[in-house]
């Protein structure tokens, strides 16, 4: 029993630590990512126009 | 219900509440229709024009996979099974973690640029194979997804103090109507950039509320009053009186794998990623929230299960002799965290929660209306549908979508076990599913004959239904019904492949 206990306790603590760790990391890089989404689609589209044109 | 009424009136959910959750609906709204200038054609539609990075793609592979429907059925797991079901949710993130590392499916997918599953089938196989295809894959979805509604409901219900029926039913239509307005207008960019934000919300939500719990609790207080309750039962999971057991985990696993490579909402994921690199890393990052999406609320069931335990009013309901009722079961959860939170955290909770639900929401019906105009309406079209008219037919397709899931998931009174519905839903999909795709991507001598085949062992999958084995006077668990179609679908395309092999051979 003791094994079960221990397994899920480090699962519990490892999983909730990583997961705030990762939160942040996307809180702070996502919206970078974001940006550069909106930046290459807007590039995109204006290279699409001034290619039909 | 008359009992349980009565104490879902007592709630800590205060005006201060309100205002949370309606600042979170009016900000989500707008954010998902501010992407809608970012839409010019089909490929910015469906896959935001190919260019997801890591980060945001994480966050938006987790905030679809994480629904308030599974935050209700893993909390209603960890209620019943109390730490055992931890397994499930390791099981999942180390399916999810080997996808991210080896790349087994959703790389060779992404490689070969495709929007969707099935047209890959098109491209390995035949027009017929990838119509059928969608067909399956839709229909499974938009079935599976018809309880969302259904369940999320009782989580609003019972958090908020509602107890009319046409309250909950208004306000689960109003959150669906706001989630099509901008699904419908922005696609995939709206998906991408209000998963984002209620990422954000869901994760301040879920963490908040798990470190809240821990202090009334207590780890050590928590493990020693589940030992109290369910003895070993409530921690080994290879024992087999809990319902769970060696089979059962085995399927698990394998459902781990189907959720990361074969479910199309979360392969929309890897062909809307920019390169190969990025799908490997928002996978194996993305294992992660494979966990979370379990583990966070098997402990919150676990909670409900002590705190209810441990009042004698809630103990008569939920923990009678002889047990509960499964509905009752799921309600357990939140009729807990409305006394065990306070108001104001109660408002944040909420909000997380209706994020969790509304970002399940905007990806399914994106999905499955992308599937059924790229898959099924264009391969029948005998002219090609501009990007346009791809875009409108998607859009009204989806306006269908919603319509149903309303009249199917809260206004059509449905039996009582859900669980058994949804598993079983998608598992006609995906049994012959991942049996095709991977014939198909790494066997060079997979055929036609050999993926018809194998869709065709997912009806099998019917037999896992309750009232399917009753007409058949059998009563098999789901796992073992599950695992064995699994096991005829991948018989079924080596020895119809081998048997009828293809004409021409097809590039890998």
């Amino acid at each position: 029993m003791m094994f079960w206990r221990i397994l899920w306790s480090v699962i519990w603590f490892g999983g909730i630590g990583v997961f705030t760790a990762l939160s942040l990391l996307i809180l702070i890089y996502g919206y970078r990512d974001l940006v550069d989404l909106f930046k290459t689609l807007k590039k995109q589209h204006e290279q699409s126009k001034n290619g039909s044109e | 219900m008359e009992a349980l009424d009565k104490i879902a009136i007592h709630t800590n959910f205060g005006l201060i509440d309100y205002a949370i959750v309606a600042i979170f609906l009016v900000v989500s709204t707008a954010l998902g229709v501010y992407a809608t200038r970012y839409i010019k054609n089909m490929d910015d539609y469906v896959v935001a024009g190919r260019g997801v990075q890591t980060y945001i793609g994480i966050a938006s592979m987790i905030a679809a996979e994480m629904g308030l429907v599974t935050v209700m059925y893993s909390a209603q797991m960890g209620f019943a099974n109390g730490f055992s079901a931890f397994a499930i949710a390791a099981l999942s993130a180390i399916a999810g973690f080997i996808v991210g590392c080896t790349g087994f499916i959703v790389v060779p997918l992404r490689k070969l640029c495709v929007m969707t599953i099935p047209e890959f089938y098109e491209k390995r196989f035949t027009r017929g194979v990838r119509i059928l295809g969608a067909i399956i894959l839709a229909g499974s979805g938009i079935l599976n997804m018809g309880m969302f509604l259904k369940v999320d409901s009782m989580f609003i219900t019972s958090v908020m103090g509602m107890n009319s029926d046409w309250q909950l039913k208004i306000a689960m239509s109003v959150i669906l109507l706001l989630v099509l307005l901008y699904t419908m207008l922005g696609g995939m960019m709206s998906v991408v950039l209000t998963d984002y934000m209620q990422f954000v919300v869901m994760a301040i939500s879920l963490i908040a509320v798990s470190v809240l719990l821990m202090g009334i609790f207590g780890w050590t207080g928590l493990m020693n009053n589940v030992y109290q309750i369910k003895g070993d039962a409530g921690f080994n999971p290879l024992l087999t009186s809990n319902g769970m057991g060696p089979s059962y985990l085995v399927w698990m696993l394998f459902l781990g794998f189907i959720g990361a490579c074969v479910w199309q909402t979360s392969v929309m994921r890897a062909t809307s990623a920019a390169d190969t690199n990025v799908v490997r890393r928002t996978y194996a990052w993305g294992a992660v929230g494979f966990l979370i999406r379990f583990l966070i609320p098997y402990f919150w069931g676990i909670c409900a299960l002590v705190f209810v335990f441990q009042t004698p009013a809630l103990k008569a309901i939920f923990l009678p002799p002889g047990g509960a009722s499964s509905t009752l079961q799921l309600r357990a959860m939140p009729v807990a965290l409305s006394r065990l939170v306070p108001a104001g955290a109660i408002g944040i909770l909420t909000a997380g929660m209706l994020a969790a639900a509304m970002s399940t929401y905007n990806t399914y019906l994106h999905t499955w209306s992308a599937v059924i105009t790229q898959d099924v309406i264009a391969p029948l079209s005998r002219t090609n549908l501009s990007s346009n008219t791809r875009i409108l037919l998607a859009r009204i397709i989806m306006c269908f979508v919603a319509v149903f899931l309303l009249v199917w998931g809260l206004w059509y009174p449905l039996g009582e076990k859900l669980w058994d519905y949804m598993a079983v839903t998608g598992a006609i999909y995906f049994t012959g599913a991942f049996a095709t795709l991977v014939g198909g991507i790494y066997w060079k001598r997979a055929s036609t004959a050999g993926a018809y085949a194998a869709f065709t062992c997912g009806f099998f999958m019917l037999m896992g239904l309750k009232p399917v084995q009753e007409i058949f006077k059998v009563n098999w668990p789901s796992q073992n019904v599950g695992l064995s179609v699994t096991a005829a679908a991948i018989v079924a395309m080596i020895l119809f492949s081998l048997l009828f092999p293809n004409k021409k051979e097809v590039p890998q």
